[in-house]
């Protein structure tokens, strides 16, 4: 397990690595000068020499990499080009709401997966299980943002049932959480399909194994089979995937967070993008790509503990 | 080729014509509902792709500003934008700019991921390492925000859009590639037709790529929705092609700017992202039960 945990975690640092190096030299790779883009091209001499010299863009692109990563392991990740505030402190305001959105969107899509799972798993073939597949299918494939903008329209334009806009202030909680029922939702929502497959198919698995049919045979409850004696060992699968599920939830955060207008690291993402503010989309790349990574690499250490049988089949 | 000629017993040498076999495949494809309605979106989407300026009743681009964001009549019949253009025709015109991002990038990710997974898998050793890391690297950014991060340097041209998008699902083809090759790799068939003197090039052309057609095949099924997806949404954000344009995202975020003043081109427009998303998604899974394959299909994968 130590031996394991350790050439993941060497794994992971050189993805992180190759990750800010990308990340550092990508102004270079590409065609076209970041700072006519951000100042335009009638921006005076002095003001792109300036911006050249704040953004590390004079040294030799080794040294540039270099600073750069340098600077992320202290956690400095530059300032903003605008307002000069470092960027590091623009993404400690943002990132606690996409985190909340992110991790309450993946706990309710596992609240809702895995009864639905273990009920399309009880009865395979029967209608409630096509059902359960057909719309669990149907929901992976559609964009988070048509989603969003679904419930946008249905629950806050027509209904008015809950609030449309913004974040709430974290100091009242009950405001808070009512503008992050829709976007957690719509968050939700893909997931919940998804990990509904996966728990049917392991759970499929599981029933079919010979202590089950002990189980059964002994005549124990098919409650207690389904819910205590097979779930344990067919969430499995469903916890290794929670790191992929919540790096990519962050992800689709982005247009969530625009569309119902949350503070968030997708909203400070966009709000740079479109200001051609290259320090701050740099900063908040690498620490979404960094959390994805490390949720990735949690997830399946995770994994390794929950069930012996993987650690055994990867011992050697 | 008759096959009368051949002498009884013998086995018959006569190959299966290719265009029967895949009307074959998609008789089967269309047997359940799900196929069958997955092909018919694809279908109506390329015939509207082609037809787009006939069937269009509007110029897309013609602009009645004293009916703007008016709801369905008998003028216009799915209602009017904000500044009074067609929503249908805009949604018609929309179809043929999906279609020549999406399915360029789409092809693009298969050419490049295939190349990688040969050559890693073929190659080895360190080589394949470097694959390896490099693949994680690019899969460890959400689609979307790769994409972003890109454009936000290059501004949104087409190209840039579709080699963006090409970037995100290279990896998933190159992943499929690469297993494919190293479990074939593994035959001793492979080693007596080296030893025969069959060369790289043969061995690929003969023993690899007939077996990673089915698999690959899926993957773009199921990727095709995913690059439309990123697509539209990059436009929605504002990095799209740009306007007058009528890309479903742009439709979309000029829509979602007045949804209080009209529903209809939000309402629309997602309705039909969500049709057409699930039209290719119905019928990359049909496939793939029909070629009997397995694949990563997670919501990651894609986005």
């Amino acid at each position: 397990m130590m031996a394991y945990a350790l050439r993941r975690l060497a794994m992971t640092a050189m993805v992180v690595l190759v990750l800010l190096t990308l990340l550092a030299a990508l102004v270079h790779v590409l065609p076209g000068d970041p700072v006519t883009l951000m100042l335009g091209p009638q921006a005076s001499g002095d003001l792109s020499r300036l911006a050249r010299t704040e953004m590390d863009l004079d040294s030799p692109v080794h040294l540039q990499v270099w600073h750069f990563i340098a600077g992320a392991a202290q956690g400095d990740l530059g300032r903003d080009f605008l307002t000069r505030v470092p960027v590091a402190s623009l993404i400690a305001q943002a990132l606690p709401h996409t985190l909340i959105l992110a991790v309450s969107s993946l706990v309710l899509a596992v609240a809702v997966a895995i009864p639905l799972g273990v009920v399309s798993a009880a009865r395979p073939g029967s209608l409630l299980d096509r059902a359960v597949g057909t719309v669990s299918v149907g929901v992976i494939s559609i964009p988070s943002y048509v989603v969003g903008l679904s419930l946008l329209l249905v629950f806050a334009v027509w209904l008015g049932w809950l609030p449309a806009l913004g974040a709430g202030a974290l100091r009242s909680p009950i405001d808070y959480v009512a503008h992050l029922l829709l976007p957690m939702c719509a968050l939700a929502l893909i997931w919940a399909g998804y990990l509904a497959r996966i728990v049917r198919a392991s759970m499929l698995e599981v029933l079919d194994s010979n202590y089950i049919r002990a189980a059964r045979a002994f005549g124990v409850h098919d409650r207690r089979i389904l819910y205590q004696l097979s779930l344990r060992n067919a969430i499995v699968p469903v916890v290794a995937l929670l790191g992929v599920a919540l790096g990519d939830l962050m992800g689709s955060a982005i247009f969530v967070e625009v569309i119902f207008t949350r503070n968030g690291l997708g909203t400070l993402l966009y709000n740079a993008i479109a200001e051609r503010n290259f320090p701050v989309v740099r900063g908040a790349v690498v620490v979404i790509a960094v959390l994805f990574v490390v949720a990735n690499l949690a997830a399946d250490l995770a994994n390794r503990l929950l069930d012996p049988r993987v650690r055994a089949d990867q011992a050697g | 080729m008759s096959v009368s000629t051949a002498p009884p017993g013998a086995p018959s040498r006569r190959r299966s014509v290719p265009g029967a076999k895949v009307a074959a495949g998609l008789r089967r494809v269309a047997r359940s509902p799900a196929g069958a309605f997955g092909l018919l979106v694809v279908a109506a989407l390329l015939v509207v792709a082609i037809l787009a300026p006939v069937l269009a009743p509007h110029d897309y681009a013609a602009i009645d500003v004293p009916r703007r964001l008016e709801g369905p009549s008998s003028d216009y019949w799915l209602g009017t934008d904000h500044l009074g253009r067609d929503l249908l025709s805009r949604l018609i015109g929309g179809v043929r700019i999906a279609l020549r991002i999406a399915v360029p990038a789409v092809l693009l990710g298969l050419a490049i991921g295939l190349v990688v997974g040969l050559v890693a898998g073929y190659v080895g050793r360190w080589v394949d390492t470097v694959a390896v890391v490099v693949m994680d690297a690019i899969q460890s950014f959400p689609a979307v925000i790769l994409a972003l991060t890109v454009l936000a340097l290059l501004g949104g041209s087409a190209t840039n859009i579709i080699v963006v998008i090409a970037i995100a699902f290279v990896p998933g083809f190159a992943r499929v590639t690469r297993a494919a090759v190293q479990s074939i790799k593994q035959n001793t068939y492979i080693d007596a037709e080296r030893n025969l003197g069959a060369g790289t090039a043969r061995i690929i052309l003969r023993h690899v790529l007939p077996n990673i057609v089915a698999p690959l095949l899926v993957l773009t099924a199921m990727d095709l929705p995913g690059a439309i997806a990123i697509e539209s949404g990059l436009a929605f954000l504002g990095l799209g092609v740009q306007p007058p344009t009528p890309d479903w995202g742009v439709i979309l975020s000029d829509g979602f700017e007045r949804i209080s003043l009209s529903p209809w081109p939000v309402l629309w427009t997602c309705l039909l992202l969500a049709f057409v998303t699930l039209g290719f998604t119905f019928l990359g899974e049909r496939l793939r039960d029909v070629l009997d394959v397995r694949t990563d299909d997670s919501p990651a994968s894609s986005r």
